[in-house]
């Protein structure tokens, strides 16, 4: 069958280490992407495909999503989609059976028009991923089955008849009269004319139940009186056409929504200042500018807090940062930044970076250590060692590994053995990563190394930057004055 | 609906407030400006004295307006011509306070809500917003009303506008319109039987009529009002013969669906009444929502003119002569006969008047003896900018001086002094976060600042700061006892033509003070040696 989010037939693969998620505060990232998309759609964010087709399969498809008429075409697509599930659901909940059957209609009427809309829209563009180029001829088949054309007509010419009725209530006296109505709204648009700015809605007091009120059936009787035709033909259509839904179609609402829910967030974030780019595959050479933690991104948003971005690179020979500096100096941030450009680069969609270029992996591994445990000496030690152990199994290949605090239980000699041992097994198995550490000795443990440090200003306050250079601590007592910027050299600066 | 009195084009907000006005009103001592806005004054015996009974809610006006600086001298004469025209029309602005106050009281006892926009919860509530309706529309009715029987005496663009934009947007047509809405929903809100005359009693009953469309599963969707009103239709007793006929007849009418004898379908109409209703008083809720911001802003606003004419009460009180200060140039800043009015209020002491000009002063240093009257003229003009600044007179026979919305104060109170480190470590964060927010046009009152630390080290580092600021073109008056600073500054621009004025508190041959600000170099005979001497010793 066709997916929009598998290059080959097949299932998506289970996220196998949930713990990846938790440790670069990806699960927050994706709760605001899926922000009101659904558990079935968030459910395809913990999913990361394996192979460099799928990556790329994705990619082409997001690429080409942003097309305004085609993401246009989508979000319709899904409404009516949504709208056909809405239908159903009121279907199973009502008593009547003419209740029922037009909420049948309905439901059919949303399928087509939305089989139809995005058929034609893909028909409008010059497609070129493969992916979209599948979806056209997908629905395009769908339009050719025998009996489609049939059934097509039937419902607008049903549904055409449906929206075309009004009923005119008058209540006075204590009664009701039913009559034909015409829908002209004439108090309506008195009340318009005196408050044009009104956005006041008159609504049924009946909504609260989707079965039939008292007054409502009453009316409806009188009603259908009138109407006997058309009755008797929703009876035959319902039962002629109660199988018309297709698997393939309804697969994919899902697979359209993660494209659609990845590009509103986008859009959202960058209103909100933030750069995103599609990553480059480039065998052998990774240079990121402008990276930043997504995920802190999104609460500093709210907060309305600045965050610091962060170039990356591995020269020639170079295979693994270790990075060091003071507590709070955006250390972790830094790590999980790598962890999510990898992550957004796997699942095939743009990255929280100005720029990117990436080699393919196959594997994203992590090992946080959790901070201010309690637990410790050898069981805390045990306990990241076995979480240690699969990172390192012969099986995985071509990984991205981001290590955060590893030993900060065991003895600073130990530590720094074992750590100098983690990080020779990686480069030794050809992957790349991030090493986060206390330990300044670590970073000139072997080839292939990369020192960084989280910087301070001259007043020893954090900058969040990270950088290849060893950072210079200013020593001197600062005088009361200077310290509040209230010399005269400084406030003319300040005045600059 | 706008008011429009405190501006010419816009209504009252909250922004762009004095950047560190608590500082500002604890340094010139503000609260009792405050106070005397709240306090009625009464005329007894031919003598002005003190009400007992204080409005909170006019001190609160004024408090709240006063921290927003006027900006332009547009801005300043628009609120000057208001207030003298209340000044001559003292009974028509307490009238119309009393009314707005009124509207507003009587609008909370029917359970004032926030939301006049969304579905009503209940009938009740429904209710009340109908007669919440009628109330406001009876108070912009008075409203226009006392405006119009007082123009005769009002010239100030704001009153004529104020009536101008009321008659447009709340003409006798429009009144009358909005009534018509109110009729056609009359029944909802007064459903009670009524006696007509002899065996004849009325009740109103609603005629409605609803188009609907069925395409939400056949019930009623898209609904369209096409007709309400009320009408008042004979009672009949519902268990009476005549009653029952009708209610008969209905049933067997097959054209109807008649409520007669069944709950069920009653209620069902009964919500649909309810929910016509609930939807007419939404669309009206944006222009209810205007009429009761109109009269919220009306109470403020011409609160803060009540509050302006019991100050002038009070300066008459107490003998202080007022004028309206007059915008000139940027630099200009000249006074005569400049009270300190807030000392006169509170401890009711004869003030001295100061005359004199400091135009084209970028930097006054103020020295002299203590107790010689420093602190209080430089507060004289610290409260008559600030008042001059939100448009009110000022306790002087004349004052001419820019406007400085970014203004600062940063005094030093002596209790407060005292030899120590922590001390001067938050004077010198004061300064820096006054620094920090300075903007164009700013106006900075120093009041013996830094010296909380030894005089050498106070008068280093206010030299640095003031010459720095003021070569930032920041307007900077200021008191000190800091000699060597005040003379460091004296050598540099103590020649005449300079943008620096030196003044100092008289001091005649005898050793009496007169309370004057004369110009003179700075005072050897100083109270700065004195006061390093005594903290020293401390």
């Amino acid at each position: 069958m066709f997916h929009l989010l598998k290059a080959q037939d097949g299932k998506l693969e289970e996220a196998e280490n949930k713990e990846l998620f938790l440790d670069l505060n990806i699960d927050q990232i994706i709760e605001k992407i899926c922000d009101g998309w659904g558990e079935d759609v968030k459910a395809l964010y913990f999913s990361m495909p394996l192979d460099l087709e799928t990556q790329e399969y994705r990619r082409s498809i997001f690429t080409e999503i942003r097309e305004k008429a085609l993401l246009t075409a989508f979000v319709e697509f899904l409404e009516r989609m949504r709208m056909r599930s809405t239908c159903l659901e009121r279907m199973e909940k009502v008593e009547a059976k003419e209740q029922r059957q037009t909420w049948f209609l309905r439901g059919a009427a949303c399928y087509v028009e939305a089989l139809e809309g995005l058929k034609a829209a893909l028909s409008k563009q010059e497609l070129i991923s493969k992916g979209l180029l599948g979806l056209r001829e997908t629905l395009t088949a769908q339009t050719k089955e025998a009996g489609y054309s049939a059934f097509f007509e039937e419902t607008m010419r049903l549904s055409k008849e449906l929206f075309g009725f009004r009923v005119l209530l008058t209540y006075e006296k204590d009664r009701f009269l039913v009559t034909e109505g015409t829908g002209k709204g004439i108090y309506d648009a008195y009340l318009k004319e005196q408050f044009p700015k009104t956005e006041a809605l008159f609504k049924s007091p009946f909504l609260s139940d989707f079965d039939l009120s008292d007054l409502e059936t009453e009316i409806l009787h009188l009603f259908e009186k009138n109407h006997k035709e058309f009755f008797s033909h929703l009876n035959t259509y319902e039962k002629q056409w109660n199988g018309y839904a297709r698997e393939v179609i309804l697969a994919l609402p899902p697979e359209i929504s993660f494209y659609v829910a990845y590009f509103r967030f986008l859009e959202k974030m960058r209103a909100n200042g933030f750069t995103f780019c599609t990553p480059k595959i480039s065998k052998g050479s990774f240079s990121v500018l402008g990276l930043y933690d997504l995920a802190l991104a999104i609460h500093n948003m709210e907060s309305d807090r600045e965050v610091i971005s962060n170039n990356a690179e591995y020269e020639e020979g170079e295979r693994f940062f270790v990075l060091t500096g003071p507590n709070q100096g955006g250390k972790t941030t830094f790590a999980r930044s790598l962890g999510q450009l990898v992550y957004f680069t796997k699942m095939g969609l743009d990255v929280p970076a100005a720029e990117a270029t990436l080699p393919y992996y196959k594997e994203l591994l992590t090992h946080f250590s959790v901070e201010e445990s309690s637990d410790t000496g050898r069981g805390k030690l045990m306990d990241e060692l076995e979480r240690l152990k699969p990172m390192m199994e012969k099986t995985k290949e071509e990984a991205f590994v981001v290590i955060n605090e590893l030993f900060t239980t065991a003895a600073n000699y130990d530590a720094c053995i074992m750590g100098k041992r983690v990080l020779e097994y990686f480069i030794g198995q050809g992957f790349q990563g991030i090493y986060v550490t206390h330990l300044s000795e670590l970073s000139k443990a072997c080839d292939g190394v990369v020192s960084l440090r989280a910087m301070v200003d001259e007043n020893m306050t954090q900058t969040y930057r990270i950088a290849r250079s060893e950072a210079k601590e200013l020593a001197g007592a600062i005088t009361q004055v200077e310290k509040y910027g209230l010399t005269y050299l400084q406030i003319k600066e300040r005045f600059s | 609906m706008n008011v429009k009195l405190l501006y010419s084009y816009k209504d009252w907000m909250p922004i762009k407030q004095y950047a560190d006005w608590q500082g500002i009103v604890k340094d010139l001592g503000l609260e009792a400006l405050f106070r005397a806005a709240g306090h009625d004054s009464v005329v007894n015996a031919s003598r002005v004295v003190y009400a007992e009974h204080a409005d909170s809610f006019l001190s609160q006006s004024m408090r709240r307006v006063a921290c927003v600086p006027l900006r332009t001298r547009e801005e300043v004469l628009y609120r000057q011509a208001i207030l003298k025209d209340c000044l001559r029309n003292e009974t028509f602005v307490g009238k119309l306070y009393l009314l707005a106050t009124k509207v507003l009281e009587d609008w909370e006892k029917l359970g004032k809500t926030k939301n006049h926009t969304g579905i009503r919860d209940t009938k009740a509530e429904l209710i009340t917003d109908i007669e919440v309706f009628r109330l406001l529309l009876s108070g912009m009715e008075s409203v226009r009303n006392l405006l119009l029987e007082n123009m005769d005496g009002l010239t100030s663009k704001g009153f004529s506008d104020l009536l101008e934009r009321i008659l447009a947007e709340f003409s006798p047509e429009r009144q009358e319109e909005l009534e018509k809405i109110l009729q056609d929903v009359t029944f909802y809100a007064d459903s009670s039987v009524r006696r007509a005359e002899r065996n004849v009693f009325h009740l109103n009953k609603p005629v409605i009529q609803i188009d609907c469309g069925l395409a939400d599963g056949l019930k009623l969707g898209d609904l369209k009002l096409e007709k309400l009103e009320n009408k008042v239709e004979n009672y009949s007793n519902p268990y009476g013969i005549k009653a029952k006929l009708q209610g008969r007849i209905n049933t067997m009418l097959p054209q109807y669906v008649a409520l007669y004898k069944n709950t069920a379908l009653q209620a069902d109409a009964a919500e649909l009444e309810y929910q016509t209703v609930s939807y007419v008083m939404a669309c009206c809720g944006d222009v209810l929502q205007s009429f009761g911001a109109f009269f919220e802003q009306l109470r403020f606003q011409i609160g803060f003119y009540l509050g302006a004419i019991n100050v002038y009460h009070q300066m008459k009180r107490y003998q202080l002569e007022d004028c309206f200060p007059e915008v000139g140039e940027q630099d200009s800043l000249s006074y005569k006969d400049l009270k300190e009015m807030v000392m006169v209020m509170t401890s009711g002491a004869k003030a001295v008047g100061n005359t004199g000009s400091l135009d084209g002063k970028l930097l006054t240093v103020i020295t002299g003896a203590n107790q010689g009257g420093k602190s209080t003229f430089l507060r004289s003009i610290g409260i008559a900018q600030i008042m001059m600044q939100c448009g009110l007179m000022v306790a002087a026979k004349r004052y001419q001086s820019g406007l400085y919305p970014s203004f600062f104060t940063h005094f030093t109170r002596r209790e407060d002094s005292a030899m120590n480190s922590g001390r001067l470590d938050e004077e010198l964060k004061r300064m820096h976060l006054i620094i920090q927010r300075l903007e164009e046009n700013s106006l900075l009152l120093l009041n013996e600042s830094f010296a909380t630390t030894t005089e050498k080290e106070g008068s280093a580092i206010a030299y640095d700061i003031v010459k720095a600021l003021k070569e930032e073109g920041v307007r900077i008056l200021t008191v000190t006892h800091l000699l060597s600073f005040a003379q460091r500054l004296y050598e540099e621009m103590g020649q005449e033509g300079t943008d620096a004025a030196f003044l100092c508190a008289e001091r005649l041959e005898d050793g009496s003070r007169t309370f004057h600000m004369i110009p003179h170099a700075p005072q050897q005979t100083s109270f700065g040696l004195e006061l390093y001497d005594e903290i020293l010793k401390e």
